[in-house]
């Protein structure tokens, strides 16, 4: 139907960098070894957040296109 | 539709920077640092992986910010043009589709310009010309110098009082021969043409005003 679509465009790749980073930050602490101090609590939030906006956005996006080839399809 | 998804996007990229510039600050908000302010193991791992999230999610925001475009484009939303007057200033896109500045227009404009810049380069000539200028001067001298040659001949009238003196010498040829006479005559015929000259001119001047 529509050859020109893509399915992952440089957008979509980085956003799932950021949701790769977001997982980063979660493991961090543990991984890097600083576990314990007040650094814990804020890489586990902001890779959190990170997780959640990026996934957010994909399924927003993913939902979109969803609706557009529905609607093309009708 | 597929506006919608790209505004998903940028909102999602910017939250991303966001979240990526916290992390390089928050050391430096949560005294992560050590007493003698060196970098703590917590503060560089934090410090660099917000730049990398930084980075990555700035350019997925640009990224997503030209395809937003082309789509806002392509649906009609906005025109090329104003998306560069937008730029530049964001009360004219309203006025763009009347300019697409393209080459052609550019020229039409630049010779605008110039024809009206030539305008006003001859208009202060114009100016001048109303001002007594040299042609009306040369005029005026041309008018005057005809009236001045048939005066020329007036001044040879008082040559007959010239004549007087010669006569005079002939009766007294002692006191001045005739060559000097001659001599004297041509002087002052020269004096009076040179003193002469300008009185008709400022009658010209006097009488054209």
């Amino acid at each position: 139907m529509n050859n020109n679509r893509r399915r992952f465009s440089p957008g979509h790749i980085g956003l799932m960098i950021l949701l790769l980073g977001g997982v980063w930050l979660l493991i961090a602490p543990t991984w890097v070894g600083f576990s314990g101090h007040q650094a814990l609590r804020v890489d586990h939030w902001a890779g959190a957040a990170l997780i959640v906006i990026s996934l957010a956005s994909l399924v927003v996006q993913w939902a979109f296109g969803l609706k557009e080839a529905v609607s093309q399809k009708s | 539709m597929r506006i919608g998804r790209s505004i998903a996007a940028v909102s999602g990229s910017a939250a991303g920077s966001l979240v990526g510039l916290f992390l390089m600050i928050s050391p430096w908000t949560a005294h992560l640092n050590r007493a003698n302010g060196s970098w703590s193991l917590a503060t560089k791992t934090d410090f660099w992986s917000g730049l990398g999230v930084l980075v990555v999610s700035l350019a997925s925001w640009l990224l997503y910010q030209g395809s937003l475009r082309r789509e806002m484009v392509e649906a009609g939303v906005i025109t090329p043009e104003a998306r560069v007057e937008e730029s530049d200033a964001p009360s004219e896109p309203t006025s763009a589709p009347a300019g697409p500045i393209s080459d052609e227009n550019l020229l039409a404009l630049v010779n605008a310009m110039v024809n009206d810049l030539e305008g006003h380069e001859s208009e202060p000539p114009q100016v001048s010309q109303k001002a007594p200028s040299e042609d009306d001067l040369v005029r005026l001298a041309t008018a005057l110098l005809a009236e001045i040659k048939p005066d020329e001949k007036k001044p040879e009238a008082p040559k007959p009082p010239e004549a007087e003196p010669r006569a005079a010498s002939r009766e007294n040829p002692a006191l001045v021969s005739e060559n000097d006479l001659l001599k004297m005559a041509t002087s002052l015929l020269e004096e009076i043409q040179r003193t002469r000259a300008p009185e008709p001119l400022r009658k010209g001047s006097d009488g054209g005003e």
